[in-house]
């Protein structure tokens, strides 16, 4: 293993249902992710990217193969086990934001940094921060419902980044945002990888956003049948 | 650790929903509050009459007839006993304020008080004297008796004019019950008064003691009571006592325990009921929560967010709604406990000094409290754990996940449904995409109907003892007593008073019915063999007439002699005399009130001898005659000396059942409100899931009202599910209640009133309707542009 690997994946399988039911989502995945790097797993609707990043980010529970994160084999851990380690290591941003709505920008963020909160008036400091890195310092009291589709995405991740994780995972970050919104939040993301060395994996199907990548992982039937070095593009010149 | 930003999404939550929580507050709020008004209500009014028992050394035991100096001997040795009395009671007739009245001589000493049974002055002397007395208070009252003010006293040796010279109150007559036989006397019908011993000799005309009263220390009462009890119940029946009665047979005292106990019943039926209520609400509120939040949860779960942490969270909702209704309603139970003890202890006319009110009782607001929690707590348990199993891919997923797409099981029985219009099937599906919504919507508008039902079938069942007792029993309309034999000529100038039709003489006496070991107090009356002014009624309810060769006993008897049947011996012995002879068992009669042995005169006279002659006289009157000028020509004849109106009985169990029409209102109110809650809360939830598909179906151009009809149509349907088993649960927690309250003093047959089971059910159907209002005006007021292009909130 590569001594720089955050995460490896080997010989991963993930199958759901039995007999002529069974559906192999990911067969025989062998990754590694490397901190400041991002990397794009491009694929079509049902290829098993989003599983991937599930498994990767302990989210479901691989059916064979060894997934080690920050040291711990993920395939050995339990529920709670599982939790802790995306609480101390993982950042996720989804498609639709999932954001409380009963609570402003600052707490959605601030609600994630409790978690990890160890006392003092740091708290509030790094939620701060966070709002601070997304640009949305000024809509820190803004309740969801009235924030713009982009500007929800991006309080998603500063309360993704609150926890200063070492591996943020983003599944169709920009799904549901327009080109230029969209973009603005790549930027971001990748932003946070180069400057605070975050590993960041993105999983679209959306071919343009991979020249933004460091790496593209391409996957098909549950297989990775490219990987390959990205353009590095600067996000601002995505266009799709 | 702590999670103050989650509490403050808590706090957002439930401003949010302000009305559904405000309608699970108010579920918990009620059956709290009735929990602390029923319980605070029953300790204080207990916690008066244990007050008044220790005052005045209440006996544990009252003995009457037999060898009493002997019991009495056999009572102090025993072991557990603290003091025995010994008195005279005699039961001669009285007249004041112009009426004639069967009154009640007990002897009191002329100094000092007894060891057992002891007064309460209340105004003027303490004790009697010569042919001054006491008065009991309910006779004062009712006669308008004060000090100075004289009565006369029909006994042995003549009239004697008595002088009132103090007004007491008795633990004995708190409720003035002349016997279990006869446990409510009319106004101005009877009166207790105290005299010194040597009156109460010249009016008895015997100087010996005839009762004996036991009190047991507190130790041996707590201890081993009823053993004690039992034995000295025993050595009593022994030595010839013709009636032996416990503390809580005792006819006053039986009445008011009977009547606080069902304060003590309410006391955890109500909480029970209406907690079961917002559990119900509270599931349904919070399952809709978690099922709402799901991709929230997921994100949380996915940011490394505890199980706990989670479940805590949603726990915490139905826990906030009971806290805050226990907090309020508990203070609103214990001022309503402190006005109810009053008024109650106002009407039993308890002294003040005996009354004991506490107007705070810690282990009530804990038992409040605690009920509140844990119901709180019950019903949020599974959405909680439904909420930890929320997997954090599910944050992936955005909305959750649609359910119910396939056809309902009533579609899948009944073939043809499936082809009925697309909103038939729209109501059908719906209502089966959530059973468990759907059967808790049910179950709340069956309990509500179960309140209602339990109360109102009271109602009919005291409309059915009252028409029954006073239609198919008592057909006659008052009874005269006599000081001599009823003769034909006393039946002639009966029969001679304006507006009576008919007039029967009649035997009435005290007996103890002695059967296996048991024996019960009661007394047999004989009637003309073609009696008119009585009916009898079989348990199968037939008319039957009195047997030639046996007795008719009322069924009420075998709550006290449980193996008792037709064609049973049992032995009747005289209290007066202390005859005994054993007589046939020849039916059992139905009646509501009492429990008495009934023959024809011949029987009486074959089994009993011809010494003893009818003393009094049963008399029909005209339907328009004057009942009052009735009594009053009847007092005016030659040897009577009380006349009891049959129709002022009647009247007086028709205020009775008044009450219970202010009771049965309160409880369709209480009913009303606890529906309203459920199914208030339901169809929020109902409406918020669907907003997109209605909001979709709007604007696609269908009718306001048809959306509020598919919607409302829906929730009365699932309510209208509640009914049937509603009902049925109402029938039997009214038989329930009713047995609890059945004695040998009165028999409570269920009567089901068809048209107040109507009415509940259309009251509950009515407030189904209603609670919808709400939910049909945020369907009306819905902007649709944003529901169909945002995702629900």
């Amino acid at each position: 293993m590569n001594a720089e690997s955050l995460v490896r994946a080997t010989d991963v399988w993930k199958i759901y249902g039995e007999g002529e039911a069974e559906v192999e989502a990911l067969r025989g995945i062998d990754l590694q992710l490397r901190p400041g790097e991002l990397t794009v797993v491009l694929g079509p609707s049902g290829s098993g990217k989003t599983t991937l990043l599930n498994i990767i980010g302990g989210i479901e529970t691989a059916t064979k193969g060894e997934v080690v994160l920050g040291g711990q084999d993920l395939t050995q851990l339990g529920p709670e086990d599982l939790a802790t380690v995306r609480r101390e290591n993982l950042g996720f941003v989804f498609q639709f934001f999932n954001l409380v709505p009963t609570l402003t920008a600052e707490e959605n963020v601030q609600v994630i940094a409790e978690l990890t909160d160890r006392g003092g008036d740091g708290l509030h400091e790094r939620v701060r921060a966070a709002l601070r890195a997304v640009k949305l310092e000024d809509r820190a009291h803004h309740f969801p419902g009235q924030l713009s589709g982009g500007q929800q995405q991006r309080v998603a991740l500063a309360r993704a980044l609150v926890g200063s994780p070492k591996l943020l995972l983003c599944d169709e970050p920009t799904g549901a945002l327009d080109l230029d919104t969209g973009r603005h939040v790549l930027l971001l993301l990748q932003q946070t990888a180069r400057r605070q060395g975050t590993a960041v994996v993105i999983v679209t199907h959306n071919s343009a956003i991979s020249r933004m990548a460091d790496r593209v992982l391409r996957v098909r039937d549950g297989e990775i049948i490219a990987d390959e070095d990205g353009e590095a593009a600067s996000a601002e010149d995505v266009t799709w | 650790m702590r999670h103050p930003t989650l509490n403050r999404k808590l706090r957002r939550d439930i401003r949010r929903q302000w009305a559904q929580f405000t309608a699970l507050v108010v579920t918990v709020l009620l059956g709290i509050a009735l929990y602390a008004a029923s319980a605070n209500a029953y300790q204080n009014l207990q916690a008066s009459y244990d007050n008044a028992f220790t005052q005045e050394n209440f006996a544990d035991l009252f003995v009457t007839g037999g060898d009493i100096p002997t019991f009495s001997q056999t009572a102090r040795a025993t072991a557990g006993v603290q003091a025995v009395s010994e008195r005279q009671v005699v039961n001669p007739p009285m007249e004041a304020d112009g009426t004639k009245f069967a009154g009640r001589v007990i002897s009191y000493p002329a100094q000092g008080s007894p060891e057992v049974e002891k007064l309460t002055p209340l105004s003027g002397a303490s004790n009697p004297s010569g042919t001054n007395v006491l008065l009991e208070q309910h006779m004062a009252s009712d006669f308008n008796l004060t000090e100075g003010d004289t009565f006369t006293i029909t006994g042995a040796a003549g009239t004697t004019e008595v002088t009132v010279s103090g007004v007491v109150a008795s633990a004995e007559y708190l409720w003035p019950s002349p016997s279990r036989q006869e446990p409510i006397a009319l106004p101005k019908t009877f009166g207790v008064v105290y005299a010194d011993p040597s009156l109460t000799a010249t009016i008895s005309g015997s100087s010996a003691p005839n009762e004996s009263l036991v009190l047991l220390t507190d130790q041996a009462r707590a201890d081993n009571g009823d053993q004690i009890l039992a034995q000295l119940t025993t050595a009593a029946n022994k030595d010839g006592a013709s009636e032996v009665l416990t503390r809580a047979q005792q006819p006053s005292n039986s009445l008011l325990q009977e009547d606080i106990s069902g304060f003590e019943q309410m006391s955890w039926a109500f909480p029970i009921l209406f907690l079961a209520a917002a559990g119900l609400a509270t599931y349904v509120l919070l399952t809709r929560r978690v099922q709402e939040e799901r991709p929230i949860i997921g994100m949380f779960r996915a940011q490394g967010m505890r199980g706990r942490t989670i479940a805590a969270h949603y726990l915490k909702f139905g826990l906030a709604a009971a806290v805050v209704g226990a907090v309020i309603g508990l203070p609103l139970g214990i001022l309503g406990a402190g006005a109810l003890s009053k008024q109650y202890t106002q009407m039993i006319q308890l002294p003040d000094s005996l009354v004991v009110i506490e107007p705070f009782r810690f282990e009530v607001v804990i038992i409040g409290l605690a009920f509140a929690v844990i119901a709180g707590a019950l019903a949020s348990w599974a959405p909680a754990v439904l909420a930890t199993r929320v997997t954090p891919a599910d944050a992936m997923r955005g909305d959750a996940p649609v359910t119910g797409g396939k056809l309902s099981l009533i579609e899948r029985i009944i073939p043809p449904l499936q082809r009925a219009p697309a909103r038939i099937r729209l109501i059908i599906r719906s209502i089966s995409r959530h059973k468990k919504r759907a059967t808790f919507t049910a179950a709340g508008v069956g309990m509500a109907l179960l309140l209602i039902l339990v109360s109102g079938l009271m109602i009919s069942t005291m409309n059915g003892l009252i028409n029954q007792q006073f239609g198919q029993v008592e057909q006659n309309q008052g009874q005269a007593i006599y000081s001599v034999p009823v003769t034909d000529t006393q039946l002639s100038e009966l029969e001679g008073v304006s507006g009576v039709t008919g007039a029967e003489s009649v035997i009435q006496q005290p007996v103890a019915v002695r059967f296996d070991a048991s024996s019960y107090s009661t007394s047999i009356t004989a009637f003309d063999a073609d009696t008119s002014m009585h009916g009898f009624v079989d348990p199968d309810g037939n008319s039957i007439s009195l047997p030639d060769d046996g007795v008719l006993v009322t069924q009420s008897i075998t709550a006290q002699l449980p193996s008792l049947q037709v064609g049973d011996q049992i032995t009747l012995q005289l209290t007066e005399g202390g005859e005994s002879r054993t007589v046939t068992v020849s039916n059992f009669v139905n009646e509501a009130l009492g429990t008495f042995v009934y023959s024809d005169k011949e029987f009486f006279a074959t089994t009993f001898g011809n010494e003893i002659p009818p003393m009094s006289a049963l008399l029909t009157t005209t339907e328009d005659a004057d009942q009052d000028t009735i009594r009053a020509d009847v007092q005016k004849l030659p040897g009577v000396v009380s006349y009891v109106q049959t129709a002022a009985l009647q009247q007086l169990w028709n205020q009775f059942a008044g009450l219970f029409y202010v009771f049965v209102g309160a409880m369709l109110v209480l009913g009303g409100l606890m529906a309203f809650a459920i199914i208030f809360t339901t169809m929020s939830v109902n409406i918020v899931e669907r907003q997109r598909e209605l909001a979709t179906l709007r604007a696609a151009g269908v009718r306001q009202r048809t959306l509020a009809g598919l919607v409302g149509g829906e929730n009365l349907i699932v309510a209208t599910f509640g009914v049937i088993p509603g009902v049925i649960a109402g029938i039997i927690g009214a038989k329930l209640m009713l047995n609890s309250y059945s004695s040998d003093q009165f028999t409570l047959n269920l009567v089901v009133s068809p048209w107040i089971v109507l009415i509940a059910v259309v009251a509950i159907l009515f407030v189904a309707a209603l609670s919808q209002w709400p939910g049909l005006r945020a369907i009306r007021r819905m902007d649709i542009a944003q529901v169909v292009r945002e995702r629900a909130n």
